[in-house]
């Protein structure tokens, strides 16, 4: 099928802990607009590649949309640039789990590699539960209303994701 | 039913499992920071519990709220689940709930059930075991490992449950003034195409045809200084306004508020139309002349406390039937705005014990619905209406006005075991009372 994949990425070393988004947002488009949807929908997993993706196949033209995660800053490094396209959205944890403990260092680089290829379109989000540290390591404008603490309101993030990808028959 | 169910024994607590406090914080973060008495609840509930139910991996939840009389099944669209098979599982629970100590599971349905009863200290619920409410989370893919499994449903039957069913209740309650099944159609057409929609009458932006019922208390002044205890006087009264809300909602009616001494109520059309296909002026009929044999028979446990009787007690009830204006007040209670509402109170304050008054314009809406059905229009046609004259503070008798009246009302209801029932019920459940023998 041909069309168009939208992507969100998700830097986040626990991903079993955030892997409700893709199908939050799935049945949110299931809830709203069953329409959008042919025979048979349904979330497709790849744990191999990391993705969760699932086809709103009667869109004109079809749109897939791929929630890709990445657990930790090597593999970010590697496959993020490649896999990211304009108009997608990234979600970044800001601590990572080391062999030294939580550590924040990979942050600043995540966020640079990101900015180049997102671009300064403001989608570039933050989930944490340690929010405060991001005032530190970066300007205020990258980060204000930008920032969602965990534990999460699953609402807030959905309702970001339906709105960044504004889909519409 | 082809389910089987039992109960388990109960598993350890799964303090160790980090992914549980992280899953109910997330729940708990989803639909307990914000209010749930918004005017379009139903749509943003619902948005939140597809995403709480999608966070536990669960594919429903139900809720049973047996003295509003509602049961809010919520369904992750696309899950396959048929309102037969959804029927079944409730049915299951149902019963389940009525012997469970607190919180249960059960495998019905090929469906895995984390449930728990709530409220279990409610009056009614200690009255009748079968009248609990309960709350239950509905699974399909499980883990196949018996203890992980109970682990997960154990968890959430403790947990979950209850966090979502506080959430629901919220919802319930701002409902309580309709009649449930229309209350029920809200919540199931809150997705529906707007064409096909019935929605609250708040969210209109235009006034609504309604009929109103305006029910008041004769002589009830009298009876509240002759009552020779005002404790069981004040119970007499709530027994009342619960046996008027009842018989309001058989009949489709929104039971808009208790005024002291009287009642209101509405019957929107079109709701009376879809949901119980009848019109809303027959149904308004047809609820005040329940009332008004649930009143007479009610008013023999009133006599038994008061120091004088009189042939004077007993309910006036007006109807009147124009559009109206809907909203919200600052306490979430349905605000109705119209001159049917002024008209329905005035006629019902002129209006005998035992007398149903009815406007005009309400009585000729009345033969024109009952027209499209011959058999009803030949029985409404028996009951002995006359018009007699009428003044109000508007227009003084020199007007010669003229209103459609019934007297001796109660005398034409068409089923009183329906009413004795529920008035009996509301005897059994009042605290401190004991039901009187028939």
């Amino acid at each position: 099928m041909t069309g168009v994949v939208r992507r969100i990425h998700h830097f986040e070393d626990e991903p079993q802990y955030v892997d409700w988004i893709p199908t939050c947002l799935f049945n949110r488009y299931m809830l709203e607009h069953p329409e959008w949807f042919g025979d048979g929908a349904h979330c497709e997993r790849r744990p191999k590649d990391r993705c969760v993706a699932f086809t709103l196949s009667e869109l004109s033209p079809p749109v897939t949309i791929e929630y890709r995660s990445y657990v930790d800053r090597d593999e970010f490094r590697e496959r993020f640039p490649k896999l990211c396209l304009v108009g997608d959205i990234l979600l970044l944890d800001v601590y990572v789990r080391s062999s030294r403990g939580l550590r924040a260092d990979g942050l600043m680089d995540a966020y640079e590699i990101a900015r180049k290829k997102i671009g300064e379109d403001g989608s570039i989000y933050f989930m944490t539960a340690y929010p405060s540290i991001l005032s530190e390591k970066l300007p205020a404008e990258a980060h204000m209303g930008k920032t969602f603490p965990k534990p999460t309101d699953a609402n807030e993030i959905v309702d970001l994701l339906v709105k960044h990808f504004d889909l519409r028959p | 039913m082809s389910g089987t169910s039992k109960h388990r024994a109960r598993p350890a607590f799964p303090s160790a499992e980090p992914s549980f406090a992280h899953v109910l914080s997330a729940v708990a973060h989803t639909v307990c920071l914000r209010t749930w008495d918004k005017r379009d609840v139903d749509q943003e509930l619902q948005r939140a519990l597809v995403n709480a139910l999608s966070l536990i991996k669960a594919v429903g939840i139900i809720a049973k709220f047996t003295e509003e009389h509602v049961c809010l099944p919520f369904l992750l669209p696309g899950c396959g689940i048929e309102a037969v098979r959804l029927d079944a599982v409730i049915e299951e629970i149902q019963q389940q709930a009525s012997r469970a100590h607190i919180e249960f599971s059960l495998e019905s349905e090929a469906l895995s059930v984390a449930a728990a009863v709530m409220s279990s200290d409610s009056a009614i619920a200690k009255t009748d075991p079968t009248k609990r409410d309960w709350c239950a989370l509905l699974f399909v893919d499980v883990p196949e490992k018996q203890t992980t499994r109970e682990s997960l449903l154990g968890f959430h039957s403790r947990a979950t449950v209850g966090v979502l069913f506080q959430v629901l209740r919220h919802r319930a309650r701002l409902f309580l003034p309709f009649a449930p099944a229309v209350a029920d159609r809200y919540w199931r057409d809150a997705f529906r195409p707007a064409e096909t929609r019935l929605q609250p009458p708040w969210l209109a932006t235009e006034s609504l045809d309604t009929v109103t019922l305006s029910f008041d208390l004769r002589k009830s002044t009298f009876c509240m200084e002759h009552a020779v205890d005002a404790i069981r006087f004040a119970r007499w009264i709530d027994q009342l306004v619960r046996i008027l809300t009842r018989i309001t909602h058989i009949h489709g009616g929104i039971f808009d508020k208790f005024t002291g001494d009287g009642v209101i109520a509405h019957f929107l059309v079109k709701e009376c139309d879809a949901v119980g296909k009848r019109s809303a002026v027959v149904s308004a009929l047809d609820c005040a002349i329940s009332m008004q044999y649930a009143v007479m028979t009610h008013l023999p446990q009133l006599r038994k406390i008061l120091v004088h009787d009189s042939d004077l007690l007993g309910g006036g009830i007006g109807i009147d039937a124009e559009p109206a204006q809907w909203d919200l007040d600052h306490r979430k209670n349905p605000v109705t705005v119209g001159r049917g509402v002024v008209n329905a109170c005035r006629l019902g304050d002129k209006a005998r014990a035992g007398t149903i008054r009815v406007t005009n314009i309400a009585y000729q809406i009345l033969i024109e619905d009952l027209a499209k059905e011959p058999d009803k229009l030949a029985s409404f046609k028996r009951l002995p209406f006359r018009q007699v004259p009428y003044s109000s503070k508007d227009y003084d008798a020199a007007m010669k006005l003229k209103v459609w009246e019934l007297v001796g009302a109660s005398r034409y209801i068409g089923s009183r075991q329906e009413i004795d029932d529920l008035r009996d019920e509301v005897y059994r459940t009042t605290p401190g009372a004991t039901p009187p023998q028939h």
